[in-house]
């Protein structure tokens, strides 16, 4: 019972890592957009 | 071997040449402003339809400002059209004016701005270059006073305002009249007093031992920035204000004698007691951040490895940022970060995707735009390693220096 809830727990705290790693890479590529859209904007000039 | 091959720092080092590289480049494809009239005659045409002819009257180099004489079908002289500049929020916008031959302004038109554009929009739909039109070259003028800012992009209208009074100053020389120079003092008021008052708590919460230990005191200092810096101002510290001092073109010290403080302030902070007294203690977005959290209580996290590995993304984007910045020469490129749309409620669309997305990551993760994203972090990181380094090189050379000393007298 002890080995199952700590097997448990891994399991969720590992789903929760890849969630949060991948809620930062959302962020990171959407701020590179915001970027490349102004790098776009300024050369259009 | 005598190298040992270490990716860290083949990274830096290929970092700061592409900059240096980007500066040589940016340097060379620039006019600088030596001669400008091809650049400025495109301008006379595209911001005036119906002019017969000009011709160029003075130059004058200390502010790039140019003067021309109008002509008319008859070959009459018909009014003049100054071409200068202003320091705006993102460097140096140029500003046309068409004067009649009495010296009243007839129309104004801004051919280049390195601004944010949703801020700028402002001024348009504002009306704010209206109010210019019919004025004289002798009228005052002055920002504040008789000609009204918009709220919120007070240092573009400023960089306007500064624009124009060059180019009075040209035609009142041409016309060979006076006209009223406003006095240019520095202006310290009630934001500057309370950002100098906001800096100095967070040096005594965390210098002075007694308070340190308590968290609260923390949450005083973040709420006073979300106050101050955030909602009242919309100042919060930016790349952009890190950007106008590597690209070469500060602010105007007599009307932002605030951001001088925010810049200068924090950067020497760092550079004296070895830490970084801005983020996670004054930055608004950090207290947004922190509220986020706070209604979210997720409490995600990436793994140990993942978080030592997202944290560097930060270096990358603020060194994406500045190349082009200083590729392209303008500032606007680092004009991204969400707490611009948030404060001001002003943006483009992925600017909003951008905050949209930040504050929900927020909700989920610690700090999530702070910890991973924010490049305003990785340059105060930078300022840090740079001092630390420093001070080892110095601490090295004085040891060097006293065991020479002590070989010499054995």
């Amino acid at each position: 019972m002890e080995y199952n809830s700590s097997l448990e727990s891994e399991k969720r705290s590992k789903w929760q890592g890849i969630a949060a790693t991948i809620l930062v890479l959302i962020s990171v590529t959407v701020s590179i957009w915001v970027i490349i859209l102004k790098i776009i904007s300024v050369s259009a000039l | 071997m005598l190298f040992k091959f270490n990716l860290k720092r083949v990274l830096i080092l290929l970092a700061g040449l592409s900059l240096l590289i980007a500066g040589l480049v940016g340097h060379l494809s620039e006019s600088h402003g030596e001669d400008k009239s091809a650049l400025y005659e495109n301008y006379l045409e595209d911001s005036f339809t119906g002019i017969a002819d000009y011709s160029l009257l003075k130059v004058d180099p200390t502010n790039l400002g140019y003067i021309y004489a109008v002509e008319d079908n008859d070959d009459m002289l018909a009014g003049y059209i100054t071409i200068t500049t202003g320091q705006g929020y993102g460097g140096l916008l140029t500003v046309v004016l068409n004067w009649s031959l009495d010296g009243e302004i007839q129309s104004i038109s801004i051919p280049q701005n390195s601004d944010d554009k949703a801020w700028w929009d402002q001024l348009i739909t504002g009306d704010f270059f209206d109010q210019y039109i019919g004025r004289k070259f002798d009228d005052a003028l002055v920002l504040g006073a008789d000609i009204n800012a918009i709220s919120g992009s007070t240092i573009s209208c400023n960089g306007v305002a500064l624009g124009v009074h060059a180019g009075r100053a040209l035609v009142a020389e041409q016309l060979a009249k006076p006209y009223p120079i406003p006095e240019e003092k520095i202006k310290f008021g009630l934001s500057e007093a309370l950002l100098i008052g906001g800096l100095c708590t967070v040096v005594l919460f965390r210098m002075l031992s007694v308070l340190s230990r308590f968290r609260w005191v923390r949450y005083v200092t973040l709420f006073f920035g979300l106050g101050v810096l955030g909602i009242w101002l919309a100042r919060p510290l930016s790349l952009t204000n890190f950007a106008v001092w590597i690209m070469g073109s500060p602010p105007h010290l007599n009307t932002n004698l605030f951001l001088y403080i925010l810049v200068i302030g924090v950067v020497l902070l760092a550079l004296i007691f070895g830490k970084n007294f801005y983020c996670y203690w004054l930055c608004p977005y950090s207290a947004v951040q922190e509220i986020a959290y706070k209604l979210g209580q997720v409490g995600l996290r990436p793994s140990a490895k993942w978080h030592k590995r997202l944290r560097n993304v930060r270096y990358f984007i603020l060194w994406f940022a500045l190349f082009f910045t200083i590729l392209l020469g303008s500032v606007s490129i680092t004009v991204f970060e969400p707490w611009g749309t948030l404060f001001s409620m002003k943006g483009s669309f992925d600017q909003w995707v951008l905050l949209g997305i930040s504050v929900a990551s927020g909700f989920f993760i610690y700090n999530a735009w702070c910890f991973y994203v924010c490049p305003v972090g990785a340059f105060m990181d930078i300022v840090l390693i740079v001092r630390r380094k420093g001070r080892d090189l110095w601490n090295t050379i004085v040891h060097l220096k006293v065991k020479k000393e002590v070989n010499g007298k054995v």
